[in-house]
């Protein structure tokens, strides 16, 4: 064992690749010594020389670590190919260690080349801004990327992107376009130009001189420029999910046009789409790999964007959430409000969708989906505040189809004001009339808006009754509050 | 839904939810088991495993005691958690139904 000890610690030890240990060591296990050794150098492939047959010692020994066993008397042949294999083992193990060495410098160099700048101390808006972004790489060497680039005259730029591939071709081929971004966007180019040219550059030169893939190399890219002088927000999405809006009346809306991903089809790229920038919003956009964590649950993507961005940075695979995590995941977050409005703040969208409710179970899958974006997003929420939230949805969404509407369809969108504040906007899809006043008759009692009075901390009614907006404080306890604020505004469909 | 008597009590257990997309096959069970047991005195409706309420479970809790007491039987509602509690006195539901 000694000498064991000394060996290891010898300079020359990296040139082993492979010790062949006794059973016994001067009477000592020789398996412990396998032990020993697997623990200061775990790439180095051990074979266990025993005179036994015993399964238990074959067991055992597997168990140890082992990589193969010789039972002696040794035969030349077998002992030869059994050499083999294990120093392949150990030069195999070893050539990755280097690769992922490689692979993490590449990454580190690329941060250094293209920074995440801090971008809005930079900006000059109008507005209170707030940029957050999560990023969570799969593997050692990849192709996501999500970078902010500040341009002049009140804009940002956001340019999100998934290379094909996670080796370090991806990872070349991110850095190589977040460079040429840089580069182009310096020489006031614009970032339809700048896409246009990469993407013919992918199809005419990347993938059209290269014949060693199967499958062409592809960018999923997406750019968001917000324009904070014309208040427009303009988007450009080539394969990638397309960006969530979400203004300060809870209208959601996707941004953008579904289009192929950069590389695949000679010819224009997807179409910059421009819609008015709201007053108060908030912008999510997500890599694939979002959709693909917690999946069979039905979670809402922006649920999962938001339980992301809480995820501290220095956890990664030990999070519950992101275990078996299959592929890199990013979210950008970019929220606005009026500087110093009280009134408006930041807002995090957690849920949206559509709930038919003509089916008797799609409810009862709208609620499941409400729930699991409750909890994602608000661990600590006491189970019979967010049951009472949970049932208010429900009963808004009843009486949205109730009373009236043909299409027996209703929008939600779920999401937080500010710290404390979640507001619930159900809208149906046609004119429904939310019942305001509750009365009886003998066959039936209007009980919806009653407990939707008893739980909510304010409800907001559009004028023409379409929308209703439900608010509550998450901070509450369970007591017997003071009666709820109803008002009656117009709220922009 | 589970359905024991004793001693002239019906005792019915609910350890589901009593929502929108239960009460129809609920009120099917809740009316065979009151066919079954016509000689009871007393309907118990133990709702102690019931984690939701919504408007129309309300409404069902409402038809069980009027379908109850049409059969000149007492109806008593029993186990309610302290959030059904809660939503009870929202509603006002004793002024429907005796609670116990």
């Amino acid at each position: 064992m000694q000498s064991v000890r000394d060996l290891v610690r010898n300079p020359k030890w990296e040139c082993f690749d492979c010790a062949l240990i006794a059973e016994k060591i001067n009477g000592k296990p020789g398996l412990e010594c396998i032990a020993w050794l697997l623990q200061h150098d775990p790439h180095i492939s051990c074979i266990l020389l025993t005179q036994s047959h015993s399964t238990s010692l074959l067991l055992q020994a597997m168990r140890t670590g082992v990589c193969d066993v010789l039972v002696t008397p040794l035969d030349p042949q077998t002992t030869s190919h059994c050499l083999e294999r294990a120093l392949n083992l150990a030069r195999n193990r070893r050539g990755l260690i280097n690769v992922s060495l490689q692979a993490r410098d590449a990454r580190e160099l690329h941060k250094r080349v293209v920074t995440d700048i801090n971008v809005s101390s930079k900006i000059v808006a109008p507005v209170d801004l707030r940029l957050e972004t999560a990023f969570f790489p799969a593997m050692e060497a990849g192709g996501d990327f999500i970078r902010n680039f500040p341009l002049d005259d009140n804009r940002i730029l956001t340019i999100s992107g998934d290379v094909s591939g996670h080796n370090l071709s991806a990872g070349f081929l991110s850095a190589y376009f977040l460079g040429m971004c840089r580069g182009m966007l310096a020489s006031h180019r614009s970032p339809e130009a700048i896409f246009q040219e990469f993407h013919d550059i992918l199809v005419e030169e990347w993938n059209g001189n290269n014949d060693r893939y199967d499958i062409p190399i592809s960018v999923s890219a997406s750019f968001l420029l917000l324009d904070f002088s014309s208040k427009t927000i303009s988007c450009c999405c080539n394969g990638a999910p397309q960006p969530i809006l979400c203004d300060e009346y809870l209208n959601t809306s996707i941004l953008g046009e579904c289009n192929p991903p950069l590389g695949w089809f000679a010819g224009r790229i997807a179409k910059t789409v421009s819609v008015a920038m709201p007053e108060s919003g908030s912008i999510v956009c997500y890599s694939d790999g979002l959709l693909d964590l917690d999946d069979g649950h039905h979670i809402c993507p922006l649920a999962k964007a938001d339980a992301v961005l809480g995820i501290p940075a220095e956890e990664s695979a030990t999070s519950g959430f992101l275990r078996g995590q299959r592929d890199d995941v990013f979210v950008h977050r970019i929220s606005w409000a009026p500087n110093h409005s009280k009134r408006m703040r930041f807002i995090r969208p957690i849920c949206n969708g559509i709930c038919h409710v003509e089916k008797a179970e799609s409810i009862d899958e709208c609620q499941k989906r409400w729930d699991k974006a409750l909890q994602l997003s608000f661990p600590g929420l006491a189970k019979a505040r967010r049951m009472e939230i949970l049932l208010c949805c429900r009963e808004a969404a009843l009486n949205a189809v109730e009373h009236g509407s043909p299409v027996k369809t209703c929008q939600f969108t779920i999401a937080c004001h500010g710290k404390d504040r979640l507001c619930v906007r159900v809208h149906a899809s046609d004119w429904t009339g939310f019942i305001q006043n509750v009365q009886k008759d003998n066959r039936h009692t209007p009980f919806g808006m009653k407990i939707i009075k008893g739980y909510a901390d304010s409800i907001v009614y559009d004028a023409t009754n379409n929308i209703i907006l439900l608010e509550f404080l998450l901070t509450a306890s369970n007591r017997m509050k003071p009666p709820t604020s109803i008002q009656t505004v117009l709220v922009q469909a | 839904m589970k359905a024991t008597i004793e001693d002239s009590h019906l005792t019915l257990s609910f350890e589901e939810v009593l929502t929108s997309t239960t009460v129809q096959r609920l009120r099917r069970q809740f009316i065979q088991a009151l066919d079954e047991a016509a000689s009871v005195l007393c309907v118990n409706a133990d709702i102690s495993q019931v984690e939701m309420i919504d408007s129309q479970g309300l409404n069902f809790i409402i038809g069980m005691f009027n379908d109850a007491r049409a059969r000149g039987k007492d109806f008593r509602l029993c186990g309610a958690s302290e959030a059904n509690r809660r939503l009870f006195a929202i509603v006002n539901l004793q002024e429907y139904v005796n609670l116990s």
